[in-house]
């Protein structure tokens, strides 16, 4: 494998490895004592991106202004040009919290570009910006809130479900938020630092499909688990057996398949959501089948 | 009853303002919504074991661009009032915070989206202004206002809830709360369901078994689990990464022909030696 990596990179000696040590470098060492200040500035700013949601036309608009003023302050002093970058910044904004700090930093990139050179297209900023919100949503969904999240609040909830120890939120936060504001930062950094057709690149290479796959890897194994752990399901009928003890259904169930019940309930609401069954239904329906087992004596 | 209801508004308040404006660091999600409640109403451990039982149900929930399917924040904020206030049983107030939560939802849409729209035209004034100290003050004043709105409904909830819910605490028959219980427990199964979906690809999906495996028949604790999987996934990244590699080669080599074909050919070969 190696042997063949260097000869690629041989082959385009210069190009590939300007791109190559470009792309993964989130260090700020190189970078100019006011780059990393504004760097910091749109990093704890970004926290805030949508303190205020805005309504549904501006929605995280005011929040985006908010975490790029650094970048506005700096690049234009003209209160002029920065009331003009402002204003064109005002619209609707919305790319996962943590992950959104990438278009930050390429936004900030490319005002120094527009800053500096006056015949700069600025509708290329706004494109940018739009194009970006779906890819990085898309994966920044699915690895935060489908698989971190997911993962923080299986081992939070596995510890604290039964004893209600103060460990289990406090486990669930940590395992969140280190990587959480570790990727926030480095994304910063690195959308600061490539060009704009990083994206493109990933996508073009096909890494962009085999990082959601991984994470849906990971992902669907945890909430198997989960399913195990915290979907619920106990007959209470008994079938009396001549002379012995009266057997329970449950052990029955539990010799087919451990969790049979769980785990069939389970992948039918998989079923019914594929077929867009609303949440809200289904969310009703097991309410009223979880009573009406009660009732009849079933769980 | 003002009391009550001032802390749950309180407890609200903080998982909602926290969560939205210092970055997502999912205070919001029950689990972490029940330690809050917990210490505001004196009563910690009962308050984390109903947030982690809400967490269960709406783990699937997926908070984005404020469309979502339920809003557990409230629902959950009352269980724990009406559980350590009142001692109502568990699975009847998970029951009853499931409800609240959807019917919550519908009202913290109109707050996102309707409500807030009336803030959007003095976002446009702070960028015309072309001071940013104009945008934090609207920016952070919105967040006030808006939290502040997603909180009231927890306030009215206990304020004109608690009474009734005390009342008929004694009442229950044990019919309804087995019915209430048998509730509880399946309702996490919609959760998980919204979450397969999210993540569902027919290709690996074999993966959900194999984690229900782990724990029903192998009784592995979560953390192993998680690092079962971790394994799995770095050997499956090193197989795929290989079998781009080698899409990639097979794709130049169709497209190139004549003069690349003698360079990939050499890279074949050695692929084959390598394999």
């Amino acid at each position: 494998m190696s042997a063949e990596n260097e000869n690629v990179t041989q082959q385009g000696a210069d190009t590939t490895e300007d791109a190559a040590s470009e792309k993964i470098s989130v260090s700020t060492k190189d970078l100019s004592h006011e780059d990393r200040k504004m760097l910091k500035g749109i990093f704890l700013h970004s926290f805030n991106i949508f303190a205020m949601y805005g309504g549904g036309a501006k929605a995280g608009a005011s929040g985006f202004l908010w975490a790029l003023a650094p970048a506005f302050e700096r690049f234009y002093p003209d209160k002029e040009r920065r009331t003009d970058a402002m204003v064109r910044h005002s619209s609707w904004y919305n790319i996962t919290s943590n992950v959104g700090t990438f278009c930050m930093g390429l936004v900030a990139a490319m005002e120094r570009e527009n800053s500096q050179h006056p015949d700069f297209d600025t509708q290329s900023i706004d494109a940018i910006k739009a194009s970006l919100m779906g890819p990085m949503s898309g994966i920044g969904d699915a690895i935060f809130w489908g698989v971190l999240r997911v993962i923080a609040a299986a081992v939070g909830m596995a510890l604290c479900a039964q004893t209600g120890t103060i460990l289990g939120p406090l486990v669930f936060l940590i395992i969140y938020n280190v990587p959480s504001i570790l990727c926030r930062w480095c994304l910063t950094v690195l959308g600061y630092r490539v060009g704009s057709n990083f994206i493109t690149k990933l996508e073009e290479g096909g890494l962009m499909d085999l990082i959601t796959k991984l994470a849906g890897v990971l992902g669907l194994i945890m909430i198997g688990a989960m399913t195990a752990s915290f979907v619920k399901f106990n007959c209470a009928i008994t079938i009396p057996a001549g002379s012995g003890d009266p057997v329970k259904v449950q052990t029955y169930l539990d010799t087919i398949f451990k969790g049979l019940v769980p785990i069939l309930y389970t992948l039918g609401c998989v079923k019914l959501l594929k077929k867009n069954v609303n949440v809200t239904w289904l969310i009703v329906g097991t309410m009223v089948i979880g009573l009406a087992l009660g009732f009849l004596g079933i769980c | 009853m003002l009391q009550l209801a001032l802390m749950a508004f309180l407890a609200s308040f903080i998982c909602y303002f926290v969560q939205w404006t210092f970055g997502q660091p999912m205070i919001d999600q029950p689990i972490c919504v029940g330690m809050v409640a917990g210490l505001i109403f004196g009563d910690v451990t009962t308050g984390i074991i109903i947030g982690a039982a809400m967490e269960a149900i709406f783990i699937g929930n997926v908070n984005v661009g404020g469309a979502t399917s339920a809003e557990p924040v409230t629902g959950t904020v009352m269980a724990i009032c009406f559980v350590t206030q009142m001692g109502m049983a568990q699975g009847a107030a998970i029951t009853l915070a499931t409800a609240v939560a959807i019917f919550a939802n519908i009202i913290y849409s109109l707050i996102f989206n309707v409500l807030m729209s009336f803030w959007s035209p003095l976002i446009d004034w702070a960028a015309h202004t072309g001071e940013t100290k104009n945008v934090f003050i609207v920016h952070f004043g919105g967040a006030l206002v808006m939290n502040a709105a997603m909180a009231i409904p927890t306030f009215l909830g206990v304020y004109f809830g608690a009474e009734p819910v005390a009342n008929l605490v004694n009442v229950i028959p044990a019919a309804v709360t087995n019915g209430f219980n048998a509730a509880a427990g399946l309702l996490p199964a919609v959760g998980m369901a919204l979450l397969v979906r999210m993540l569902w690809n027919s290709k690996i999906a074999i993966y959900f078994l194999l984690g229900f495996i782990c724990v029903s028949y192998l009784g592995l604790p979560m953390v192993g689990v998680a690092a079962l999987a971790a394994v799995i996934v770095v050997v499956e990244a090193f197989n795929q990464l290989d079998l781009l590699d080698v899409k990639k080669k097979l794709q130049a080599l169709r497209a190139g022909g004549g003069a690349v074909q003698a360079e990939t050919q050499d890279q074949i070969e050695e692929e084959d030696f390598f394999a």
